[in-house]
């Protein structure tokens, strides 16, 4: 599969500009990852519908979510974040428990996600 | 600025939870002032000691004489609110300069429940129109998408004759409470402006509430503020 050809990694200025949002699952009883994925993607093509959700370019990232913490972070278009923020608010039950998605913030890379909000300071920032 | 949730509801009126468990969850969520609603009919509740801004609002909810009922109760509310729904319980509301705030103007109707005559009267008499986040929150689907039309609606009339909007997540249980923020951004995506939409919030709600605070203690009449010197 590694020598199939694959489409280049566009430039930076035909990117789409990203935001990272952090987002933090407060209920009563723990929640499994693959049930929040299910409620997200439910409700924000529920919400936005098929369109809008697509423009979003909605990404769930999964190395980052802590099962502990319930904390995580979602990728979407910067232009899109405010939607994406309504959508987590319209979610209020997962598998049959109420929770309330919570937003701690909203940054514009990964480093400042982790550093500012999940508290995954890498070694180098201390001096 | 402090961040408000002017409607929720504790177990002492409709609600599920106690003030306590709402108070601690509201400081889950970040909010500095959450106003715990009670019908015209009850007494004022005592509020516990605690670090966010407890205010006490009295709704009305009747078919008739709004004004009479909301001239009774000005001097010991701190917001006075209408149970909106019915057309002449809206008009009555926005043309009454005892009322604060009127509820959901569009609750169980097949229209947006407020006209152009409406809005200029509240935005004369300064009350504010609400977006309610239950009603929102609760719905499916066509109803939802219904609703979503006549809140969009009424938002272009505040936004056109400059009458007030609040958004208030309307919580008969701590799980139907939402941060600022994120109420913040309904009210931005159908149709204010973020700074405006993020007001519905902060400045609105906290003026508002200072403003009467204010009236209560006897420092400010109709075109009069006492300054403190000191």
């Amino acid at each position: 599969m590694e020598d199939e050809s694959r489409p280049k990694i566009l430039p930076p200025s035909l990117r789409s500009k990203t935001r990272y949002i952090v987002f933090e699952i407060i209920s009563d009883s723990p929640i499994e990852y693959k049930d929040f994925i299910d409620a997200l993607w439910n409700s924000t093509t529920h919400f936005l519908g098929e369109l809008l959700t697509a423009d979003s370019q909605l990404r769930v990232l999964r190395n980052l979510y802590d099962n502990k913490s319930q904390r995580g972070v979602i990728k979407c278009r910067h232009d899109m974040v405010e939607h994406v923020r309504t959508s987590l608010s319209m979610i209020s039950i997962i598998s049959e428990i109420r929770v309330v998605i919570k937003i701690d913030g909203v940054t514009g890379t990964i480093k400042s996600a982790r550093n500012r909000y999940l508290g995954m300071r890498d070694l180098r920032s201390y001096k | 600025m402090v961040q408000y949730d002017l409607h929720v509801y504790t177990n002492r009126s409709n609600g599920e939870n106690s003030v306590d468990e709402m108070i601690a969850f509201a400081k889950k969520l970040g909010l500095g002032g959450l106003g715990i609603a009670r019908f015209h009919t009850q007494e004022r509740l005592d509020f516990p000691k605690t670090d966010i801004d407890l205010v006490d609002v009295v709704l009305i909810k009747a078919g008739n004489d709004i004004d009479d009922i909301a001239r009774e109760v000005r001097d010991k509310a701190e917001v006075i609110a209408v149970y909106g729904g019915n057309y002449d319980v809206n008009r009555q509301a926005c043309e009454s300069k005892y009322v604060d705030v009127l509820f959901h103007p569009e609750l169980n109707r097949l229209d947006n429940g407020l006209d152009h005559i409406c809005v200029r009267a509240a935005q004369e008499n300064k009350t504010a129109i609400e977006i309610n986040f239950r009603e929102i929150l609760e719905s499916y689907e066509k109803g939802r998408a219904r609703i979503l039309g006549f809140m969009k609606r009424n938002i272009m009339l505040c936004k056109k004759y400059g009458a007030n909007v609040i958004t208030t997540s309307s919580a008969l249980s701590k799980w139907n409470m939402r941060s600022a923020r994120e109420l913040a951004s309904i009210a931005y995506l159908l149709g204010m402006d973020l700074g405006h939409a993020i007001g519905t919030t902060s400045t609105i709600p906290e003026e508002l509430v200072r403003n009467n605070r204010e009236k209560l203690a006897g420092k400010r009449w109709e075109g009069v503020y006492i300054e403190d010197r000191k």
